[in-house]
């Protein structure tokens, strides 16, 4: 899955930029927790058609988003509003 | 902390996945009878996991910008909770039956993906960037990756080389198993345990970093984990 952005004279802000979608499961599967980083292995960054970012196994997008996850967000703000990233089982 | 990632035998309610999805039914022939399947369509919205997303600065201006997402088996995302599904006739709903259903797809298909950009402008921006053109500052991330190797069975003591080349900034690891991380129909793909781990120490430079080793006292590393607060004044 590919998205390009032509040159802009604004500056584009990565921190908040979100990436919507949507899948369809049959009924007798459930998505894993943290479903949407499960869904791709890694995400190449090209800035000036010069990619930036490294890979280095297949599970680098799930296995660092779900580290990130953990230590940056406490109980509370998972269970609020954590659902929509895909993150449905709180403490 | 935060969230736990269960296996098929820990799920018990579908609550709340239920609550973030719709009900849809594909057409399937059943004992020669058109049968309705269900389905639920999940809608998510996600930031981006890299280290350039995790920064508070904005890009240059004036670059073209490709994301490039490569995709996972669908294995990595799903737990099979039933191997049977329960379908229902079209012509009259009330008829039911159970099927053996297997999610065929080598990759879970995306459907209208769409990329939300947030771009900032403003005078005082510009000539924030204007300078780091000029001076040729760079925007610092931390760029991480994740790396996995295979320990043999039945030793006590497991050597691993983690780092080759500059040192890193964090490192974090965890213990899984290769059934796990090749990704079942039954497992979460990023549970992780302590299983038979009693203590580990970090050598750098053929030595013991201070503190270390760490050791476990019935599965919590309590000694340096009180240590690690009255150092952070905490």
């Amino acid at each position: 899955m590919d998205f390009s952005f032509g040159p802009d004279k604004r500056y584009l802000k990565l921190g908040e930029t979100q990436l919507s979608l949507q899948i369809d499961i049959p009924e007798n599967y459930w998505p894993d927790n943290d479903i949407v980083a499960k869904l791709f292995e890694n995400l190449d960054v090209s800035l000036n058609h010069e990619v930036v970012t490294h890979k280095s196994t297949s599970l680098d997008y799930a296995v660092s988003n779900r580290f990130w996850n953990k230590v940056t967000f406490d109980d509370s703000y998972v269970a609020s509003t954590m659902d929509s990233n895909g993150i449905f089982d709180p403490m | 902390m935060g969230f736990r990632d269960l296996d098929k035998d820990q799920m018990k309610s579908s609550y709340a996945r239920d609550a973030l999805s719709t009900e849809l039914f594909s057409e399937i022939e059943h004992e020669g009878e058109t049968y309705l399947m269900p389905w639920r369509r999940y809608y998510f919205s996600v930031p981006l996991n890299t280290g350039l997303a995790r920064t508070t600065d904005c890009l240059p201006s004036n670059i073209p910008v490709r994301l490039r997402f490569q995709r996972a088996p669908a294995s990595y995302a799903l737990i099979k909770i039933s191997d049977k599904i329960t379908i229902k006739q079209k012509s009259d709903t009330k008829v039911t039956a159970e099927i053996d259903y297997t999610y065929n797809e080598s990759v879970i298909p995306i459907l209208n993906p769409v990329m939300s950009l947030y771009y900032a402008y403003s005078g005082e921006l510009e000539q924030s960037m204007s300078r780091i053109r000029t001076s040729k500052i760079e925007i610092p991330f931390y760029d991480y990756v994740t790396r996995r190797t295979v320990l043999d069975g039945g030793l006590s003591n497991y050597d691993v080389n983690l780092v080759q080349g500059d040192l890193p900034k964090y490192i974090i690891f965890a213990l899984s198993d290769l059934e796990r991380l090749n990704g079942s129909e039954t497992l979460s793909l990023t549970k992780f345990v302590q299983g038979e781990l009693e203590s580990f120490d970090l050598i750098f430079d053929h030595e013991s970093v201070l503190e270390f080793p760490l050791e476990g006292n019935a599965h919590a590393p309590v000694a340096f984990y009180q240590n690690f607060l009255r150092q952070t004044n905490r």
